[in-house]
This record gives structure tokens, sequence and C-alpha cells, in this order.
């Protein structure tokens, strides 16, 4: 019922059916039925969908703006299909991430720097909530074939005026150059540092099956 | 007016509260605080810190569950060289009838045990619930209903978690928007008998109080007179805002008026309280920055020292 306003409507006017299956005592349902018609349960539910909102905002900030008005029925969605066990940031960025990586794929976002931008905070979050022992820091990792701290994004488009322009909040310039970027984000000095691959640079990778 | 302390009640013998040294005025960490615990340690006497928000937690089905982050053991180690630390976690979910997570009391285990951690506390409340094949978060902290059973059960969750983390442990009375009809107990007789029963201390969150008796019409100095103050260890302060129609603990900026009022109150009247924390959302730092924290500090350390 904090979860979903529906359901909490179906409790009022189908209590029989809408609490069916449950376990409860007879003290116990007629609790749910008052409260259910309490208007505090409409600040429950607000309350629940800004704390579920909280880990998007604070690890995809860039990703949930360029989604603007989207945002709002996707997340419906998101929390439909996905209840969640915990509300631990790197775990519920990787889920919503994952959510958003199939309505990409079936066209539903429209926003063409979204794929790019997700990636991109995807990598940050999984470096900055890294648990690895720092002695392992520049031992390469078996996924990546990088090192642990280091990852290496490709963009479409130019990452430094895109990235720069979100980091403002503005909508991104409309003249970014397109093509074939890749950006490496490198925290194994600690504080994450950013810089542009060349084209040798990349190929190199490229020749490793690293990118 | 509440009644001034004329002596102090001893915990009993089986409890660590005793024990807990008296700190002063804390601060609630959170992600936008690290720049200002480390430009200004004089403002405050210890930092209190949500482990759940240090480490990864795989799922309990995980062989190896938990792993601290790495930035976090990094800053808060450095944190406790000249300052202590104090945990408030919010993972426990210690009312949720299905489900009791011991894998949870070990790693705070493994929390004090890496950190001297003063004591720690929980929220008394649930957020869990077990579904079909998963647990489900409400992404909200749920009363517990003020019943016997539920009395009984955390009595024994309570015992537990002091049989495995050697420290004072704490529970925080909760905030509630809605009303739960029939209850065996008030909140404060239920309080005072959980405290007592379990040997835990009380996390008295004024703001939790004052939030409580806005939107359910009750006198919050009636509320402070039934609890048994001699159980209270910490106080958390906070602001708040209109939502809805209703008042909410969001946490918002600066600690209103009538909340530094009953916190004056409630500590000339408590005699084992060990420290009063103050905690704002991150999202309102623009309303604070650190000039405003520094400012919601001062003046609890006033309040304290005039009292404690």
């Amino acid at each position: 019922m904090v979860a979903s306003a529906a359901y909490r409507e179906y409790v009022l006017a189908q209590p029989d059916d809408a609490l069916a299956g449950l376990d409860l005592t007879e003290r116990e349902r007629r609790r749910l039925l008052a409260i259910a018609e309490q208007p505090g349960m409409r600040v429950n539910t607000a309350i629940h969908r800004a704390n579920r909102l909280t880990p998007l905002d604070q690890t995809l900030p860039f990703t949930c703006f360029l989604l603007g008005d989207e945002l709002g029925p996707l997340v419906d969605r998101y929390w439909l299909e996905n209840t969640t066990e915990n509300l631990q940031l790197p775990a519920e960025c990787e889920r919503f991430g994952k959510f958003l990586q199939d309505r990409l794929r079936e066209g539903l976002v429209s926003n063409p720097y979204v794929a790019e931008v997700l990636a991109f905070e995807r990598a940050c979050t999984e470096l900055r909530f890294s648990v690895d022992a720092a002695p392992a820091a520049n031992r390469p990792a078996p996924r990546t074939g990088l090192p642990p701290r280091v990852r290496v994004v490709r963009f479409d488009h130019d990452p430094v005026p895109l990235l720069e322009s979100l980091s403002q909040l503005a909508p991104p310039p409309p003249d970014i150059a397109s093509g074939a970027f890749h950006l490496v984000i490198d925290c194994r000095t600690g504080d994450p540092e950013f810089r542009l691959l060349d084209a040798d640079g990349a190929a190199a990778l490229r020749d490793r099956g690293l990118i | 007016m509440i009644s001034s302390r004329s002596s102090r009640p001893s915990f009993k013998a089986d409890t660590e509260i005793a024990d807990a040294p008296k700190l002063g005025v804390g601060l609630l960490y959170n992600p936008v605080l690290p720049d200002f615990v480390l430009a200004e340690p004089e403002a405050f006497d210890y930092l209190e810190f949500i482990p759940d928000r240090e480490w990864e937690d795989r799922g309990v089905a995980a062989e190896s569950r938990h792993g601290m982050l790495e930035a976090s053991r990094a800053f808060f180690a450095r944190v406790r060289e000249r300052t202590p630390l104090v945990c408030h976690s919010i993972g426990l979910s210690i009312g949720s009838a299905g489900i009791f997570d011991t894998g949870h009391i070990e790693q705070i285990a493994q929390v004090h045990a890496e950190f001297d951690v003063a004591w720690h506390s929980d929220h008394l409340s649930f957020a869990r619930l077990p579904l079909t094949d998963h647990e489900m978060h409400t992404a909200l902290s749920l009363p517990v209903a003020y019943d016997e059973d539920m009395l009984a059960m955390l009595v024994e969750r309570v015992r537990h978690v002091r049989s495995v983390v050697p420290r004072p442990f704490l529970l925080e009375n909760n905030v509630y928007y809605v009303d739960q009809p029939e209850q065996d107990m008030s909140e404060p007789e239920f309080l005072n008998r959980l405290s007592h029963e379990s040997g835990c201390g009380l996390l008295l969150d004024i703001h939790n109080v004052y939030v409580n008796a806005s939107n359910h019409a009750f006198a919050p100095e009636a509320f402070l007179r039934d609890v048994d103050l001699s159980r209270v260890v910490e106080l958390h302060i906070a602001g708040g805002n209109e939502l809805l129609g209703f008042y909410t603990d969001s946490h918002a900026g600066p600690v209103a008026q009538p909340v530094w009022d009953l916190v004056d109150q409630t500590l000339r009247a408590a005699p084992w309280i060990r420290g009063v924390t103050f905690e704002f959302h991150e999202s309102s730092y623009p309303l604070l920055k650190h000039e405003g924290i520094k400012a919601e500090l001062d003046r609890a350390r006033a309040i304290w020292e005039r009292h404690c």
C-alpha cells in the first residue's frame, strides 16, 4: 500500500480480493483497512517514491537530466517491474542501468546522448563504490583486461562539451562533433582523472580486444 | 515542563549502556560532508555514520556478502584518528516479523571492531518484507505496532544484537503519518518496556516526536513526560517541511525553534544522555552550507553545555 496507490485503492474497494492470501488476524485486517483510508498514506507513498528516486539521482544525475519528461514514465515502469531488496547506490544504479539499456534497444528513449552518458555514469559509479583491496589496484581485472580502477567508455559524440554542459545541468550545445571518442576514467590514485584516448591509443586497446 | 533530574539511576548491570562515553554534540555524516568534516573538526565532538551506506551488500545468498567500500574505509579511518565515531544503521529492519538478518548484525560487529565505535543504533521500525522468492524493501521506515507480541519478538532480537556486538545498542523512536488502531500500548509505554526488558538504550529523535505531535495533535511535552528519560542515551535533531498537508521528517535544513525548546527540556531531565546529533539530508545542503551546519552545531553545543 505504501508503494502503490492503485493497490491501496483496490484494498479499499475490494478488501476480500485484495487481501486474499495474506495470513492476517482479524485485528491486523481491521488495521490495514483503517490505514488504507488515512490521508497520511499519500505522504508515505510520496516519501517512498522520493527515496527510490534518490539513488538514481545520486548515481545517474546526467542521465536523469537528459531523460527530462521521459524520466517519470520510465521510473514508474521500472518501479512496477522491480521491487528492490535494498537501496544501495551501486546496486540500484546497475538495476536501473540495465532496465534503461533495454528501453534504449526498444527505441523508447528519444535523447541521442543517453546511451553514452549512461555508460559513463555506470562506469563512474562502479569505480566510486569499488571494494577492491588497494594493493590489487593495478592488477588487470579478468573481465575488462584493464586495471580494476580504470575504465574506458566509448562516446559517439565529443564527451568534453557534452559532459561540461551536463555538469552545469545545462542542455548539450547543438554543435557537438560526432564520431568515435574513447574517454579514460582512471581512479588509481584516488579521485577520478579523465583523459581522451588519441587514435593510436584507441587502436592499441582495440588490437588487444579491450574496447 | 519535564521534571529536572534529581539523581542518576543506574542502568541494570546486564547492559552496556553505563559504559557509553559522554561525547557531546555530533553530526550525522552524509555524502556532501567530507570537506566539512575534514575542515571543521572542532565543530563537532563525534561523527555518526550510517554503516550500511559504506559497505556493499551482495545479498543474503552471496558467499562473501559484505565488502567495505575502499574510499569509506580510508575516510573513516582518517576521521577516527582524532574524532570518536558512532554507528547509526538503517538496514536491520528489526521489526520485520518474517526477517531477522543475523548477517547484518555480524557485519555491524566487524565495523565496530575496525573503527572502535562508541555505540550503535538502528530504527524501531521495519522496511524489509519477505515475498515468495525474494525480499522487498519499502524505501521507507515504517513503524511497528505497539503490541505485546511485537514487544516479545523485539526483546529477543535486541538480546541477540547485544550478544553479538559488544557495544551499547540503541533503538530510535519512529516517525509515522498514519495511526494504527487497537494497539496494546502507547508509544512511550512500548519504548519504556522495550528498553527495560531488552537492555537497549533509547535514541530519542526529538524531531520525530515533534513531527508526530504536529500531525497527530498531541503535546510533545506530554510524550516526553511519559518516556523514561533515564533510558535515553542520544538525541537526534533535524529540520522538516510541509508535504500534502503534513509536517514531515525530511531533514531539510535548520532545526525549528520548538524542537530546540524540546531539546532543552529533555537534556535537563535525561541523566544518561551521551550525545546530541544533528542530521540533515544532503539535498538540503544549499540551505545550510558550512556556516549553517556550524550554526546548528554551535546552538546544540550551547544547550548541551548548559545541562550536561
